[in-house]
């Protein structure tokens, strides 16, 4: 479940990526950065991975300095 | 010795995986071993079969995409699918460079006679710039993944053991990380730090872990 404020801090992340960068995940998807922000707002399953894999890092720095 | 490799090439994700390969089939070449390349339209269910039963390779590279239960060739045929074909496996290192088979095909591969089986248990992701889409080698974006995720065949081909080929990639991971870490790292580096991270928890191996060629 994610909730807004992750939701927001991971909106942040990408708005801040280069445009010129694009993501190959799962299968035949490759997303822009425009298109990953698409999906972090509208919350869907690609939106919802892309949250995942966003905090599943900043926890693991996090834990580092913890 | 013979090791097989699949390199599909028909969108810009397997084009990357293809052209970032063929510093591994160099290397086992020079290492003296008989490369079986499936390549471009040879990476097909009917070609790829009948290469692994008549050649019996020992070690076995797929690139491409995948789920589950199933490994992609050319144009998103299946090569490999559970319940149907992955007992010709048996015998054989695998390492599957493709999105989650690590999760169910891979421990039934392992089940049905592969000796181990390294692969991903989550999408295999990686970043691209737009503007080196024809020339992946000089992606600055897509390398610290592949050269990453490559260290698996290049350690099995150095006689590494299957534990310590992921081990190896593990570590090639981690000093990606630290480096895109560092202060004087290029700006970009901070939003490929999540994805990199992110294949290196999901790489996992099964089956013998001292299994070697």
């Amino acid at each position: 479940m994610v909730n807004e404020e992750e939701k927001k801090l991971v909106l942040a992340r990408l708005e801040n990526m280069p445009s010129n960068m694009k993501l190959s995940m799962g299968g035949t998807m490759q997303l822009s950065k425009t298109e990953m922000l698409e999906h972090v707002k509208k919350g869907d399953e690609i939106g919802k991975k892309i949250v995942k894999i966003q905090l599943n890092y900043l926890r693991s720095i996090a834990k580092q300095y913890s | 010795m013979k090791f097989l490799i699949t390199r599909p090439d028909h969108d810009d994700t397997v084009f990357y995986l293809h052209e970032f390969s063929k510093e591994l089939i160099e290397i086992a070449k020079e290492k003296g071993l008989k490369v079986l390349d499936c390549d471009r339209k040879k990476a097909n269910r009917k070609t790829v079969q009948q290469m692994i039963q008549e050649q019996k390779p020992e070690l076995v590279m797929f690139n491409g995409h995948g789920n589950l239960t199933t490994i992609c060739g050319q144009k998103n045929e299946a090569l490999i699918k559970q319940s149907e074909n992955e007992e010709i496996l048996n015998e054989k290192i695998i390492y599957a460079r493709s999105c989650s088979t690590a999760s169910s095909l891979g421990h039934s591969s392992v089940k049905n006679g592969a000796k181990a089986y390294i692969g991903y248990t989550e999408d295999f992701v990686f970043l691209i710039d737009n503007s080196r889409t024809a020339s992946p080698l000089k992606d600055e974006f897509a390398k610290p993944f592949l050269t990453a995720s490559n260290q698996i065949i290049k350690s099995l081909l150095n006689g590494r053991t299957a534990l310590e080929a992921h081990q190896r990639s593990q570590n090639v991971f981690g000093e990606q990380i630290e480096a895109l870490q560092k202060s004087d790292a290029p700006p970009e580096a901070q939003h490929m730090l999540p994805w990199l991270f992110w294949d290196k928890t999901s790489q996992t191996i099964i089956g013998d872990k001292n299994a070697q060629i």
